[in-house]
């Protein structure tokens, strides 16, 4: 069960975040050529590699408990952002992410449809600042996901299935992935990082949980019980606000 | 450079609202200040719903 969890979190939350470094690289692509958004691309894979490879052995020599507070309180304090930000969006306090909207708002900065053979300094900038910092948020979740549980493998395997799911999906429709629920996923990305956090940090503080690794379930289902009141309470509000 | 790799990892770790981070910090203090009692447990469970509660109202109320 903790491992469907963990590899269903794994491909979720990359799954997001792929689709958003998509809509960048489409627009890079589309206005200054593909050789330019493949450097980018390229050049930022690399240094998510290295990262990963530097910090990666370290989590590993960490003394478990020790491991589990620290990952358990950051996946507990990412997972809240995450939750916050879909809440905010599903009760209409924020607008919903539009990838539509993302990827026009690239194209027109990028100068507009104007691709070249050469190599684009600035639209390499962008496709690189766009893959890193979305593929760092699916390295840290792949790599603390998978560390707490030894499992660092079938982690990295749910998010390498979200990635080739997202390139050929891309490569065969050719624009942004706008259907993708991205709020939808992220809300439940962002409840299971929070449970996952309370569940290893309590662990790691030392709190005793009723029903050890049982406990886990009730505590992903109290947190999404929590979402949906939260929702349901923020909506009447906004539309009150609008 | 090294300001904006700073606030970089700042806004990678704390996000829109540093009170969340905060105040899981917080919650995880007090649950290991009463970790040796039954029932240590609550404090966490209930303590990060509040602090998620707290920052989605100061959200929307800044709107």
């Amino acid at each position: 069960m903790k491992d469907f969890l963990l590899f269903g979190s794994s491909f979720a939350a990359s799954l997001v975040e792929m689709v958003e470094a998509l809509t960048i690289v489409l627009a890079v692509g589309v206005t200054k050529g593909w050789k330019t958004a493949l450097t980018g691309v390229l050049a930022a894979v690399l240094v998510l590699l290295v990262i990963v490879v530097a910090f990666g052995p370290l989590l590993s020599k960490m003394p478990l408990p020790l491991l589990r507070v620290i990952i358990g309180a950051l996946l507990l304090v990412f997972g809240l952002q995450w939750l916050r930000k879909s809440i905010l969006r599903a009760s209409g306090f924020k607008a919903l992410h539009d990838e539509d909207q993302i990827f026009a708002d690239e194209v027109a900065a990028l100068g507009g449809v104007r691709p070249t053979a050469t190599i684009d300094k600035a639209g390499v900038a962008v496709a690189f600042k766009g893959v890193l910092l979305e593929g760092l948020e699916v390295a840290f979740i792949v790599v603390t996901f998978g560390a707490t549980q030894h499992k660092v493998g079938l982690a990295a395997v749910g998010a390498l299935a979200a990635l080739l799911l997202v390139v050929v999906v891309g490569l065969v429709v050719h624009r942004p992935l706008a259907r993708v629920p991205e709020n939808s996923l992220k809300m439940v990305v962002g409840v299971m990082l929070t449970s996952f956090g309370i569940f290893w940090a309590g662990e790691g503080v030392g709190v005793r949980w009723p029903g050890t690794d049982a406990f886990l379930l009730v505590i992903i289902a109290f947190i999404a019980a929590t979402t949906a009141a939260l929702i349901a309470w923020l909506r009447p509000q906004a539309r009150v606000a609008a | 450079m090294i300001k904006r790799a700073a606030a970089g990892v700042w806004d990678f770790l704390v996000g829109d609202d540093w009170l969340l981070a905060v105040g899981s910090i917080v919650v995880l203090l007090v649950t290991w200040a009463f970790a040796s009692l039954t029932g240590s447990w609550v404090i966490v469970l209930l303590g990060v719903p509040l602090v998620l509660l707290v920052s989605v109202r100061r959200a929307t109320r800044r709107r």
